[in-house]
């Protein structure tokens, strides 16, 4: 009896030792501190070159900190760009390591921002890449963008701080009754299923002061004879949603503004939070104006003279404002 | 002799079969039916369910016939002793490549989904070591870890399930057997290699407390999996729709990434792969120890435990070098395991009933 549990006992050590092995990773093991965690890809395609551009910012996390801790020096920006280009997407995002003395880290990504000249060119150039990649998710969010991919990430948001959170939590913000929110699961299921197109947000770049100069006079800093154009602060980039790309494919077919892409929103049943403005019912003069709530639709297709038709029945729930 | 004395509930039982199916399941076949199926695989799943049902019901049929005896002593009995023993070793060959495949399956989940550097020797032999010690307490302590483990695995899938449940299309079901019946038939035909494994409650059936309970128990196992993966197949239609389930390698994965509950609670997935390295923990065990099994029982040995050691290693070696690349473990698994595993679970059984029905008619006339 005595034998046995003895004997036990030693298989179990045995046994457990390797498992020490497991706690250091083995292999894999990843440093904190010897990532650097990508927070947005930007992608475009050169034409003459036949090659991928590939921006990321990279978070640097001890800028973050050495600001909130007054550190002084100079003050550094808590991002960090970096511009590669390749034949592929693997071998651009290979060139950052130049630049890198650590390991760059996709799992935190949350934005992808593709260029123009890509999107026309094909998505299929970098989405496979994308999606084998083990560290990025499917719930990326996708925007298309017809300014240079490194002007609208270089860009400044309003109130977030950085591009990053604008862009990812835009989509779960308030107005998503401005444009269709898209993420790489949503793109390539409308890609690859069939009576489908994908379409994503439209981003653009819009430059201007970071104050307005009625505001800048009412606090004093210009004085009305110097005039305002002298003395007001540079001007800045701001990235803002201006519309929708349509794609056919896996290739940009077409640009929406704001208004189309509310018709938009309203067939594919999104147009939540939306703004209609009605004449009074009652004849009076003025405006009734209804914020949608929720809306459904359907797509009734159907033929007419040997022609094919759709029937796009929406009914939305609005609350007067 | 020990063997003898083991004593297996029909909970614990249920248990063990679930997660023997299971573990496996949720790594290539979502991707494989969905493959050949498209967005029916739901129906696939549904029909190797049927597949597995029957073989459970041949089993029990068999095995009641010659109460106290488990598959490969029937073997022995009805088909005298050089063909018994024949058969044995053939289920003791199909457990150690099983075991093997099972082992490589683990590994290149591993390697694939989280640690492409490190070596898969490294995976294999640390998870048979592991393994050896749960054969090692034998098949009751098998049974109840799997017991414990199916709890939390049933809280998990909700937990994965419940926040995605309005992203879901239910309307990208439709329509059903677009491309005919055909494809639909070659899917289930493809998991029923999975759901053909029940076929191990033949093994089990001398240990149970009330035998009488058998197809209940094989019943609710395959209805568990089924449901399991007609759930999954479900919400992979829903959400990402079968062109892109089809091209995933691990959709299941994919899918736990893509929860979000709340704006703060993300990325769970390493809970979740917990629960599946456990899985796949149990089920290795499980297949090491029925390799053991059968080599005892062939050679009529006392103890199992005699050639643990050297069966470990033997399957470690196989799990090495049985493919090349993981392409190779793919195919493998697209084309071949389910001949190959309804071949011991259905072809042997059946064989063994009719020769044991023939003898019955020959003695009586």
């Amino acid at each position: 009896m005595m034998n046995t549990i003895c004997k036990r006992k030693f298989f179990l050590v045995i046994i457990l030792l390797p498992l020490l092995l497991l706690n250091v990773g083995c292999w894999d093991r990843e440093e904190l501190e010897e990532l650097a965690y990508v927070m947005v890809i930007g992608i475009d395609y050169l034409p003459e070159e036949e090659k991928i551009e590939v921006t990321t910012i990279i978070s640097r996390p001890f800028a973050a900190t050495m600001q909130g801790e007054g550190g002084g020096g100079e003050e550094a920006e808590p991002f960090h760009l970096i511009t590669t280009q390749g034949v592929s997407l693997s071998t651009a995002l290979e060139q950052q390591n130049a630049f890198l003395a650590r390991r760059a880290y996709f799992g935190h990504n949350e934005v992808i921002v593709v260029g123009e000249k890509l999107a026309r060119q094909g998505l299929h150039l970098i989405l496979d890449r994308i999606i084998r990649e083990r560290e990025v998710r499917l719930g990326n969010y996708l925007y298309v963008t017809v300014d240079d991919v490194k002007e609208v990430l270089l860009s400044h948001a309003k109130i977030e701080e950085g591009l990053a959170p604008f862009l990812s939590e835009w989509p779960e913000g308030a107005f998503s009754s401005l444009a269709v929110d898209m993420d790489i699961r949503k793109f390539t299921r409308s890609m690859l299923d069939e009576g489908t197109d994908p379409v994503l947000p439209l981003l653009s770049i819009r430059t201007e002061a970071p104050i307005s100069p009625k505001e800048a006079e009412l606090r004093g800093q210009v004085s009305p004879e110097e005039g305002l154009e002298k003395s007001l602060p540079e001007k800045v980039p701001y990235p803002q949603i201006s519309g929708t790309g349509v794609f056919k494919g896996d290739r940009l077919a077409g640009l929406m503004n704001i208004n189309e892409t509310r018709g938009l929103l309203y067939m594919r049943g999104e147009a939540n939070n939306s703004q209609e403005i009605i004449e009074d019912p009652f004849g009076n003069p003025g405006y009734v104006i209804l914020t949608v709530l929720r809306s459904r639709s359907q797509i009734i297709p159907f033929f007419q003279d040997g022609l094919p038709g759709v029937l796009i029945e929406v009914a939305a729930e609005s609350e007067i404002c | 002799m020990l063997t003898e004395k083991i004593k297996i509930s029909s909970w614990q039982a249920t248990a063990l079969l679930m997660v023997n199916i299971i573990s496996t399941a949720i790594l290539f076949p979502p991707s494989f039916v969905s493959q050949l199926a498209g967005r029916d695989a739901w129906i696939s799943f549904t029909l190797s369910g049927v597949i597995g049902l029957s073989i459970v019901y041949l089993v029990v049929l068999l095995c009641s016939r010659y109460p106290g005896l488990n598959l490969l002593q029937i073997g022995e009995v009805t088909l005298g002793r050089f063909l018994g023993k024949l058969v044995g070793f053939g289920f003791f060959l199909f457990f150690i490549f099983m075991t093997a495949i099972i082992v490589l399956e683990f590994s290149d989940f591993m390697a694939t989904a989280f640690m492409p550097r490190t070596p898969l020797a490294v995976f294999n032999i640390l998870m048979i070591l592991f393994s050896l010690y749960a054969v090692y307490l034998g098949l009751e302590v098998i049974c109840r870890i799997s017991e414990a483990i199916i709890v939390p695995i049933i809280i998990f899938l909700l937990l994965i399930v419940i926040p995605l449940i309005k992203e879901v299309e239910v309307s990208s079901l439709l329509p059903l057997f677009e491309a005919g019946i055909r494809p639909v038939l070659r899917g289930s035909l493809l998991f029923s290699g999975w759901t053909a494994q029940a076929f191990l409650l033949g093994m089990l059936y001398p240990h149970l407390v009330r035998p009488q309970q058998a197809v209940k128990i094989g019943f609710y196992a395959i209805a568990f999996v089924s449901f399991y993966m007609v759930a999954g197949a479900v919400f992979l239609e829903g959400i990402l729709g079968s062109n892109q389930v089809a091209r995933l390698l691990y959709p299941l994965l994919s899918f736990v990434r893509l929860v979000k509950i709340g704006v703060f609670l993300e990325r769970l997935e390493p809970v979740v792969i917990l629960i599946w390295v456990f899985l796949q923990y149990i089920k290795i065990s499980l297949f090491i120890y029925f390799s053991a099994f059968s080599i005892r029982q062939v050679f009529g040995l006392a103890d199992y435990r005699t050639f643990l050691l050297p069966l470990a290693a033997l399957a470690a070696a196989l799990s090495l070098t049985i493919f090349g690349s993981a392409m190779e473990l793919e195919n493998f698994i697209k084309n071949t395991l389910s001949p190959f595993v309804l071949f011991f679970a259905l072809g042997i059984p059946l064989f063994l009933y009719a020769v044991s029905i023939l003898k019955k008619i020959v003695t009586a006339g």
